[in-house]
């Protein structure tokens, strides 16, 4: 029995220390709202704008997919700059709870989606916490992270949804509860309070035109292609399409889907030069693909006689651009997409002010995304994301 | 003197009759009550009540297939198989009621083939579910071409928001799917079954008693509970998901191990498997809501997991070792 006591000691002592941990990171805005405890009865005598209605046209029952996707013009933006570079003037009027729910935390893109709310949280004034599915990509986790986050009622929710239409039942659940919901990548199949981070059509069509100015627009190329059933994958496909029909000589001699994997784009690659020998370029759907695509031509003997365009623009994509191995591709930045999605949470949550509109592109083509050998010295050491 | 050894032994048997599974549960909601004011609240409770429904259905089929010393790695496949199932006949254009039957028979089947491939082919439990979740697995992501299908029905809505006496509709079906069970296990003779496939089959076998209709019925049984599970999950997501239950067997093995139910012996009950899923549940629930970064959950659930075992174990031991020494 005496061991048994002691191992349930042990166990109290695991948890308390590990909530413990956990406790601290709450703890500390309600020591630092406690002076605000004066400014109390002021607060009680306007609501909350949190507690006003909601403005019903945004987070209404129109499909995300029929949003308009033009570009916000840089000057109307609550943050300027991109990447780490990116700041506001915007200060959150109380220690807002923010929360930064994610698909899983081994994706960088992810992780650097959290570091740019930390930094919105101590730029502007709010307390961040971040959550992710204990399985990865788990919608029913998310699911269940999303109805813990109201219970602990958090005033904002930034959200990388892991299926636009599984998702709904939970975001209807927070706007239920008063709590705007902004989407980053795959929005959710109902416009919520915000959409940010990168329009995928804008990038496919940004990105094809710089390829195909860079082979005269003329030649042949190979598409590399990302996951079938992702919705991104499919945006960014379109728009790669839709560029390429204004140049009739340009020829797609492929495209493949290789799953956003670099090990795919390799192996797919090895393949279609097996019969493609005389290609011009190859647009890969994103850096990982690209990377292993320059395997494939590098072991062919063909480096540096291809031109190629992907997306993404992290820390090997980057390495890549600059030793010249791939000519362009395009900075989506996780980090400066959430810092705005933050922004205008901590806006609305002062004033009421709502976003422009439903989806705020980040960064658009205003923002000068495309990284080439022109500026990569410049991104590597003020911008990129991945820093 | 005598009069308070007595009073003392009594509380110490009252103590030692709570499973360990029970106070670990009540120190952990000791513990984060006092990490978040949001914790103790009614709206936290039914919300952790209604997380750990489809967990618990499954949990309930597994505890039933532990206790005939098997394991069933289909069923969590078997989840993923009915959201999908559902969605896409009702898609096809079957009335949405028709279909969630046709997706519990077609689970139920599954089970049956299973406990067929079990009994008849003597083929380790292990094996022959874990082939099963492959080709369910397989047709789930057929059937959706690998992303999530979709159609909008008010039934789904209307199910997760239903309550009856301030219980959502969804714990009360649980509840009921535990009373089913519960008659099957311990007031029929496919119960009886059950036990004794787990106590010794070879004895079973001997006494000329036929293990393959058995064994198909309980995998059925199997296939009902986790049907449930995969319509409400389909409830709550609104959505057919190829992939949802990937991984649900094994959080139901660790469930009904934290429930005291055994995976040599064929000992143990249904009881226990409530207050292992309910920990687990509480375990993930408390972690979001006390802001425990997502990094460290996964390492904590593990840890207290393995050391409530462990100290159930233990305790087990401790206890048939002091019997053992009254004897």
């Amino acid at each position: 029995m005496k061991k048994v006591f002691l191992m349930a000691i042990s166990l109290i002592l695991v948890v308390a220390v590990l909530v413990g941990c956990g406790q601290s990171a709450t703890n500390k805005p309600s020591e630092s709202t406690a002076p605000s405890t004066s400014s109390e009865p002021a607060k009680s005598e306007e609501p909350k704008p949190s507690e006003k209605p909601l403005a019903n046209s945004y987070w209404g029952d129109a499909p995300a997919s029929e949003a308009d996707s033009a570009p916000v013009p840089i000057d109307n933006l609550p943050t300027e700059g991109i990447g780490i570079q990116i700041s506001t003037n915007v200060k959150a009027n109380e220690k807002y709870k923010i929360a930064i729910i994610v698909k899983n935390t081994t994706n960088p893109f992810l992780l650097k989606s959290i570091a740019g709310t930390e930094k919105a949280a101590k730029d502007m004034g709010f307390e961040c916490i971040s959550l992710a599915p204990a399985r990865q990509d788990s919608l029913e986790d998310q699911v269940k992270i999303i109805e813990d986050a109201i219970q602990q009622g958090v005033d904002g929710i930034i959200l990388h949804p892991i299926d636009s239409n599984g998702i709904m039942p939970a975001i209807r659940k927070a706007e239920e509860a008063n709590i705007p919901v902004a989407c980053i990548g795959t929005p959710a199949a109902k416009q919520t309070f915000l959409r940010t981070g990168v329009d995928y059509k804008a990038t496919g069509l940004l990105i094809t035109h710089h390829v195909a100015e860079q082979i005269g627009k003329k030649g042949k190329i190979i598409i590399l292609e990302g996951p079938p059933a992702a919705q991104n994958a499919q945006e960014r496909l379109a728009g790669i399409k839709e560029a390429l029909q204004s140049y009739p000589e340009i020829e797609v001699v492929a495209s493949q889907t290789t799953n956003f994997k670099r090990t795919e784009g390799m192996q797919v690659t090895e393949n279609l030069l097996q019969k493609y020998k005389d290609i011009d370029a190859i647009i890969a759907c994103n850096d990982e693909s690209a990377l292993g695509a320059i395997q494939a031509l590098k072991a062919a003997g063909l480096a540096g006689k291809v031109v190629i365009g992907s997306f993404d623009g992290n820390e090997d994509g980057s390495s890549a651009i600059k030793n010249g191995d791939m000519h362009v591709t395009y900075n989506t930045d996780p980090f400066g997409s959430t810092y705005l999605a933050a922004a205008y949470i901590v806006q609305y949550l002062n004033e009421g002010t709502m976003p422009p509109k439903y989806f705020v592109p980040f960064p658009s083509e205003l923002q000068n995304p495309l990284i080439t050998g022109a500026n990569i010295d410049q991104y590597m050491s003020d911008i990129a994301w991945w820093r | 003197m005598q009069a308070n050894t007595r009073a003392k032994s009594f509380i110490t048997d009252f103590v030692r009759k709570i499973p360990p599974v029970l106070w670990i549960t009540l120190l952990l909601i000791t513990i984060f009550s006092m990490a978040s004011d949001q914790y103790l609240k009614f709206s936290n409770f039914t919300n952790i009540l209604v997380q750990s429904v489809p967990l618990m259905l499954v949990a309930f089929a597994q505890t039933l297939i532990v206790l005939t010393q098997g394991t069933d790695l289909s069923l969590g496949a078997q989840v993923s198989f009915v959201t999908v199932l559902w969605i896409y006949l009702t898609k096809a254009g079957l009335p949405i009621y028709i279909a969630a039957i046709i997706s519990v028979v077609a689970s139920m089947f599954v089970g049956s083939i299973n406990g067929l491939i079990v009994s008849k082919g003597k083929i380790p439990p292990f094996i022959a579910t874990l082939g099963m979740q492959n080709i369910l697995n397989s047709i789930s992501m057929l059937l959706t071409a690998g992303a999530s299908i979709y159609i909008y029905h008010p039934l789904f809505y209307d199910v997760t928001k239903a309550k009856i006496i301030g219980i959502p509709l969804v714990v009360w079906i649980t509840a009921f799917m535990f009373m089913v069970t519960w008659v099957v296990l311990y007031k029929t003779k496919l119960g009886a079954q059950i036990f004794g496939l787990g106590g010794n089959q070879e004895a079973l076998t001997l006494a000329g008693i036929n293990l393959v209709k058995p064994s198909i019925k309980i995998y059925a049984f199997a296939g009902l509970l986790t049907s449930v599970s995969g319509l409400i999950t389909t409830c709550r997501l609104e959505s057919g998901q190829p992939v949802v239950g990937a991984g649900w067997e094994f959080e139901a093995v660790a469930a009904t191990l934290l429930g005291g139910t055994s995976l040599r012996e064929g000992k143990g009950g249904i009881g226990g498997t409530i207050f292992g899923v309910l920990l687990i549940t509480i375990l993930k629930n408390g972690l979001n809501i006390s802001g425990v970064p997502s990094l460290y959950q996964n390492a904590i659930i593990g840890l207290i997991i393995l050391m409530s075992i462990v100290i159930d174990a233990l305790a087990r031991r401790m206890k048939s070792y002091e019997e053992g020494a009254k004897l």
